[in-house]
This record gives structure tokens, sequence and C-alpha cells, in this order.
């Protein structure tokens, strides 16, 4: 029976609730004596030159080995970044001159023998600047805002000049929404051992190929050099997909004193260590005629970007031609420098930020036009991607607003703002659709089988939490045709067939299709050897008619004729077989693949304090076939609850001054917590999908996309304000 | 100084610890106990929920020397052998666990709850577990957890 599709409980779980499960900070010293400690000095400005650092003191602190600045640092060889990194990292190559261009870079890194005295060395140093007005915000550098060359021209369906003189209605709104950091309850952490032979890397990464590839280019290396290790994975949300400072520093400090470093980043260095979702603000223009069908869509935004970073990241207007079937379509998008880091995907870099606007503009549409939102949706659905003109590889979004309002009782809702009460609190309900591109990367993976009927699934991929780990066993016992007992993962390791990032919702796909691939190669080569082995009862079959049904394998229609993979194994060598899986190539697509979601959401407002609660939430999603749905589940409850603080909590807050960040603690810096969470129901919608590998779509970003916009609308539809500037804070409905 | 504490029911001895490093670096550093995660090290996230005589502190909050004499219980501590404790047992079957890093934390306040009160309410248990900081499940899986552990323990005593 199969596997794939049944909730089994996650397969590392027990590792994780006795505490055994190794974090990269928590891996003893391998020869017990020689690991050490490395704590960086950060810059306490934002924009300004290193006149000069003062390290006598910490240089005589106790148990001080080295101390690290832009004098003595090993020189770096700049990294290519799209060629080698994809398509976000850091860029700067930190300690190698006096420049700084944001609060919290390093500006020192201190190696002790203790992380105690590595930490009090670390506050001896004294670093004194020539400081310069920084760029502190987007608002700061807004006039000179530039054109990326790298997205030039502007996407452009249509007429959408046209279309907005053609249109009954137009509305014409702008949108805010802040920077934001991923906070993953693991801070970034690596340990670094340097030998002539080999650096090996532990590190909390979602890409152990990308931080390979990035240190051996950065250091001179070659890429086999370096080995990199990221077993068990505290969350990311797509901060540790980038390749990043604390990585290049440990490694530096591994090199200088020849001992095994460790630098683990605190929870204040998070808000400069890893990047940061890039404020925006987003202006969109709908153009509609009376009965909601929509005549343009314009979308003009304006994102940050760093003061070293020419090519910004990511375009977040990409995906805002997707979503409804419109004739004339244009996005623009203009960068600013500020000194902050340079942007990286947070659960959703596009998606996730660039529909935010456009969701709160249909609503606005909706209410403007008297039109129910989700019937608004629904006359504006797009039949093929208005984007590429390509049919849909397959699509359930209708079915998705179906199921989702019904769940939900949407079609009680009474349009009227505040017309819904419960008590002294205001009742608003809203919803707004999710997209999210379904991708895949290069994976290949590699199935092991033993005489004693245990089998082995390896790929270098990661495990955010997600259930990697999970879905990998599922789908490799599935194909090999074992008992899901039998199979074991292995992740997370450079030695292993290489596999792509943990980001872009693309593990699932990817380490589902090559798992299968290795596994049914494998299936067939023991086939192969079975029918030609004398010994076995399969003795003679042909290949085709032998089948596999818990790790037993039979010829068809005789049951009886048959012996176990163990039976053949120990007669035979061990045996394994790979299998890779090539992402279909983008250029000469036929189809368009995206998962697709509806969100719905119920909020209660305090009128006098102007506090938002959500309190009943309702995502209906459709993501190809779910291949754990315990897994699954859990995911998109996570995501959903992330939405949340995307919607009523999280923003990091910058001093216009002097550009530092002034919440930058979880005192500050407020993710939901437990009772911010509401009664949340995820609804699979499953498809199959001919286009893609087991039909799987990634569930990571999808997960949170539409929830914010969704609490937005549910906002006005309790209060009758419109709320344009995220997050919705209480001062902002009083 | 040397530190006297029983950890997990082991009467242990630590030299040279240094009387302002907190029990958390005591426990992971020193003593090969990582269960405990270091995740803000200011009280703010509740990852390294430790007993100490009993009662869930953050290690991370409590200095070496105030640990002196007294008995501390981690999450490595909550199994009996290779038997789980009905917590950690709920916790992987609800799918309560994901990345797994706030996990040992939670799990201390949970057993901690449920010790105290075997029936928990809803709005208990979300008190009860008010400082412990999840990113990736969202929570409700979590109660789910603590509710299926309260009902076993209640019926198997």
């Amino acid at each position: 029976m199969s596997v794939v599709g049944r909730p089994i409980a996650r397969v590392e779980g027990r590792l994780k609730v006795t505490g055994a499960a190794r974090y990269t900070a928590d891996l003893p010293q391998d020869d017990g004596k020689d690991l050490v400690h490395a704590v960086a000095v950060c810059a306490a400005v934002a924009k300004g030159r290193i006149t000069s650092i003062d390290a006598r003191q910490a240089r005589a602190a106790g148990g001080v080995l080295e101390l690290i600045t832009h004098h003595n640092a090993p020189r770096l060889r700049p990294v290519p970044a799209q060629e080698v990194l994809g398509p976000a990292h850091e860029t700067l190559l930190v300690l190698q001159d006096d420049r700084v261009h944001y609060s919290g870079q390093p500006v020192a890194v201190v190696v002790a023998d203790t992380l105690e005295n590595a930490t009090h060395a670390a506050s001896l140093v004294r670093v004194e600047y020539a400081e310069e007005r920084p760029v502190a915000t987007l608002f700061e550098g807004i006039d000179d805002a530039f054109d990326s060359p790298r997205y030039a021209p502007p996407t452009t369906i249509g007429d959408v000049d046209r279309g907005l003189a053609d249109a009954a209605v137009v509305i014409d709104r702008t949108y805010t929404t802040p920077a934001q950091h991923h906070h993953p309850m693991e801070t970034m952490a690596t340990t670094v051992r340097w030998t002539a032979d080999e650096v090996t890397v532990h590190v909390s990464t979602q890409t152990i190929s990308m931080v390979r590839d990035g240190l051996a280019t950065t250091f001179g290396l070659r890429p086999e050099q370096v080995r990199v290790v990221s077993e068990f994975l505290g969350g990311g949300f797509g901060g540790k997909a980038a390749w990043c400072w604390p990585s290049v520093v440990t490694a530096m400090a591994a090199r200088l004193t020849g001992r095994q470093v460790r630098l683990v980043t605190t929870r204040r260095q998070m808000f400069a260590a890893t990047g940061q979702r890039p404020h925006s603000v987003q202006r969109v223009r709908l153009g509609a005629r009376r009965d909601g069908v929509l005549t343009a869509i314009a979308q003009d935004c304006v994102g940050e970007t760093s003061a070293f970073y020419d090519t910004p990241p990511f375009y977040i207007g990409a995906a805002t031609p997707v979503p409804y079937g419109c004739p004339n379509i244009r996005t623009t998008q203009r960068f600013v420098k500020v000194n902050c880091q340079t942007p990286v995907p947070m659960r959703s870099p596009v998606e996730g930020v660039g529909l935010v606007s456009v969701e709160s503009a249909m609503d606005e549409l909706a209410a403007e036009l008297g039109v129910d939102p989700l019937e608004l949706r629904r006359r504006n659905y797009a039949e093929r991607d208005p984007n590429s003109g390509l049919p849909w590889s397959s699509n359930g979004l209708l079915e998705c607003y179906e199921r989702g309002a019904r769940r939900f009782g949407w079609p009680e809702r009474n349009p009227e703002p505040r017309s819904m009460r419960d008590g002294r609190y205001l009742v608003g309900w809203g919803m707004a659709t999710a997209i999210r591109h379904a991708g895949s990367d290069p994976t290949s993976a590699l199935v092991r089988l033993g005489a004693d009927g245990r089998a082995v699934v390896q790929i270098g991929s990661q495990d955010l939490g997600t259930g990697t780990f999970t879905i990998m066993t599922q789908v490799a016992a599935d194909a090999l045709g074992v008992p899901v007992e039998m199979m074991r993962a292995e992740l997370g390791d450079t030695d292993l067939p290489t596999g792509g990032g943990s980001f872009g919702s693309h593990t699932a796909a990817s380490v589902a299709a090559a798992a299968r691939l290795a596994g049914e190669a494998l299936r067939a080569k023991v086939i192969r050897i079975a029918v030609a082995d004398e010994g076995s009862p399969l003795s003679g079959a042909s290949p085709d008619d032998v089948l596999v049904d818990d790790g037993y394998l039979f010829v068809r229609g005789d049951r009886s004729r048959g012996e176990r993979y163990a039976q053949i194994l120990r007669r035979n060598r061990l045996q394994s077989a790979t299998g890779d899986h090539t992402p279909p190539p983008r250029e000469g697509a036929t189809v368009a693949r995206w998962a697709f979601g509806a969100d719905f959401t119920e909020v209660k407002v305090d009128p006098e304090l102007g506090t938002v609660r959500v309190t009943r939430h309702v995502k209906a999603i459709e993501a190809g076939r779910i291949i754990n749905p315990r897994t699954a589940r859990s995911q998109v409850i996570g995501g959903v609850v992330m939405g949340i603080g995307q919607a009523l909590t999280e923003a990091t807050e910058v001093d216009r001054r002097d550009a530092r960040i002034t919440n930058a603690g979880f005192w500050g810096y407020h993710v939901p917590v437990n009772a911010d969470v509401p009664d949340i129901e995820a609804i699979f919608v499953e498809r199959d999908d001919p286009h893609i590998p087991g039909s799987v779509k990634g569930l990571g970003e999808i997960a949170t996309i539409g929830t914010a916009p969704a609490i937005l609308n549910a906002v006005f539809h309790a209060t009758g304000k419109r709320v344009r500037d995220l997050p919705i804070t209480p001062d902002k409905l009083l | 100084m040397r530190l006297n504490v029983t950890v997990n029911g082991r009467a242990e001895a630590v030299d040279d610890v240094w009387e302002g490093e907190s029990l958390l670096y005591v426990l992971r550093e020193r003593l090969g106990l990582p269960g405990s995660k270091n995740a803000c090290e200011q009280g703010e996230c509740g990852s390294c929920t430790v007993y100490l005589d009993g009662v869930p502190v953050c290690a991370c909050l409590v200095a070496a020397g105030q640990a002196e004499g007294r008995a501390v219980r981690t999450v490595e501590g909550l199994a009996e052998g290779d038997r789980l404790d009905p917590v950690q047992e709920a916790f992987v079957e609800a799918g309560a666990v994901q990345c797994g890093f706030c996990t040992p934390g939670l799990l201390v306040q949970a057993h901690d709850l449920i010790e105290r009160n075997p029936r928990p309410s809803d709005a208990e248990i979300r008190e009860a577990l008010a400082g412990n900081l999840c990113r990736c499940t969202g929570y409700e899986k979590i109660l789910d957890a603590v509710r299926l552990a309260a009902a076993r323990k209640a019926g198997a005593a």
C-alpha cells in the first residue's frame, strides 16, 4: 500500500522531542578540546569610515586567541553574484576595507577559548568612525530611485493606459509594506574547521551547495575542498537561503587560528546578519467595468536595496500579472539604495509582498462597485496564465474559492462595513487570492539497499523543519516497494548527491522527484538481478512481470513465486541506484505551473483600543498532491500565523536620524505568540498535474501568501477604515 | 568556582565555572546537554526552559551560581529510558514539531502544566505556554499535543 499521501508522523520526531537532534550550535567538538568561539563586533553607525580600532584591551583579555579587523583579515575574492549563488546573497565582502554600509555590519571578530571570554573581549574593542549621513529608509532616498537594467523593460501586456481610460471605475491607491525579519528560532550558526586538505563547515543553511561554492570562490579553494553539513536546521524562512557574513567571518577565524571555530549570532545580530524582507511602496491602479471585469492592472513599486548592491535581488511585482484574466497589465519597479543589508527572500519575496497591494485594491474595487469580493475574483478568473499566455498545468483556484467560502460561511457575510458585531467588538470578514509559482531544482538522489532489507535514501538537500526527511522517506519507500519503516533518509551534507536549495517552495517537488527516480531505478536493478539469478524463485521471469509489495518481489499472477529483497541481497552485493531530476526548462515551456489558494479570515476589532485579533481563518490550497497531510497541515497553519504577523505585528523599525534598528529583539519585534493565534483550518484541494512529477507544487510560501491581505480587507469590513500601511497597529485605527 | 548540581537525577560537580555564566551555558557547553536551546538569551522565547527544583525557568536567565545545590531537569530527562513521556509522544503524533528548536522548552513547560493541572482548559494551556515562541507550527498543533498528552496521562492515572 502506498505511503505517499498518508499522514505518517515525522521520521525525526523522536530525536527532536528527546533533545537528541544536533543542530549546528549543539555539535560536540570533534576531538574534545579544539573548539573555540568567535564573536562579531558590529558597526554602531550605518554609514561612514572606520578611523581607528583600539583592540589593545581586547587582545590582552583572558583567553583571546585572535582579533580580526579589515587590517589583518584574509583577502577575499568577489563572488560573481548571479552565476554562483543564485538570486540573492550578501555581496559585501566583509572586513576588507574601512567602509561601513549598514548598522550591524561586522567590523571586527574576536576569537577566544570560551564564548564568555570572546563576548567579554568583544565588548572591549573600541571603534571610532567618521560618520556620514545615511539613507535610513526608502522614504529618505526615494528622490534618487533608479531603474534596474536587470528588470527592463517592465512587464507589459496589452495597453494599460487604454484599459484605464476605458474603465467605468478606476481604483488608484498606494500601499506600503515594512521591512521584516525572518527570525527562525535558531539564529545563524556556523562551525568551521580549516586544514590543509579540507575545510569542513557545519552551518545552519537552507543551501549547503551554495555555502560550499560561495566559500570556495571567496577563499580561492576548489569546491571539492569544502564540505558543508547541515543536518538539523532550526527554521529559516528565506533568511538562511542567502550567503551571509557570519559564515564568511567564521571561516576567516578558522583559517587564521587553525582551530575549529564556532560563531553563533545573537538574536540582536539577527537584525543585520541574514537580510530582510524589503520595505516597499506599491501604487496600484485597477480599471474595471461596472460588472467588475478588469480592464487594466497597473502596479508601480519602489523597493529598497542595499547601498552596495547594484543588482537588486528581486522584482516584487513579478507575479502581479498572473492571478486575474485582464487584457492590459503593466508592472514597474524602481529601487532605492538604503543603508541596510541587501534584501533577501522571506516566505515569498514576490507574491508575499507584491500581491498585498493588488489583493487589497481588489477589495477596494469590490466595495466601490458593490460586488462581493469573492464574486469579483470569480468574474476575473484567468482561464490561461495572462503573463505567458500559456495554459495552466493544473488549476484548482475556483475550487479553493468554493470550498474555502463554504467552510468559512462566507455567504452569510453582510457586505456593509461595521455591520457585524460581537458585543463591543466590531467583526470583519475578508478574503484574498493566493498564487505561487511551482518549480523545482536539479536534484540527485541515491537509494541503497542492504542485505538486511533496509534501505537508505540520500540527497544533499536540507530539512528546514518542514518535513523533508519524512517525505523523502515516504517517496523512496514507495518507489522501491518497501515498508516505510525500512527506509531511512539522509540529507544535509555536500558529500551526498547534489540537491538544490530549500527555498522557493521547491524542496518537496525536487526531492520527491529525485527520490522516486532513484527508488524506481533500484527496484528495476534488483529485479534484473533476481530474474538472472538461478538461486531465485524469480529466475527466468520477465522483469516486466515482477511486482513488489512490502519488500516482497513476486511474479504477476503467482504470489507464491517470489522472495524478499533481503534474500536477493544476501546472495548478491549491496545494491544502489541513483536518480537525477531535471526540471523542465523555462524557455519553450508549454504550460504555466502555479499553486493556488484562497484565504478567508475573521477579525474582531476593539473600537476603543484599536486592537485587532484574528479569530478564525480558513485557507484552501491547491498545491497538486500532498505527500504527507500531517506535516503539510502543520506547515500551512504556521504559514498563516506568519501572515498574521505580517499583517498585524511585525515591522523592523529604523531610527530615521541614524538608520539604526530600534526594536532589535523579541521584546520589540513582535512575532505572533500563542494568544494571537485563532482557530485555523487548512483545506487541501488536490489535483493531479501531468506536467509536474508526482504532482508536487510545494507549500512553503503559498501557506503565507494571501493571509495578510485577507486580514487587511477584514479590518476594513470591521471598521470601515482602510489601512494601507502594514502592519495594522492600533494607532492606525484610532 | 565548583558548581554542585543534580541534573536529570545525576549529581554533577562542574569545575572552573565562572559565576556569571548562565545555567544554560553550563548545561550546553560544560555538561554536554545541548537539548535546551539558546534562541534569544534574554528570557523572551522560552526555548531554554528547564525545571529548577521542579519549577520551569529560562535557563538563560539563571546564573550558574544560583543552581548550586539544586536539581535541574532538562528535555533529556523527560523520558524514562527508552520510554517517552506522554507529552513527548503527543508532540510527535499531533504534528506539533517542525524544526524542533522551540520544542525542548515547550515540552518542559507543557510537562509542568499537566503535572500541576491534569485537565487544563484551552485558555490555561495558552496561558502556560505564553512565554514559548514558535515560528514554524503556528501553535495550533502544539495545543492539540497538550490536550492529547493530558488526556493520555489522565487515562493512565
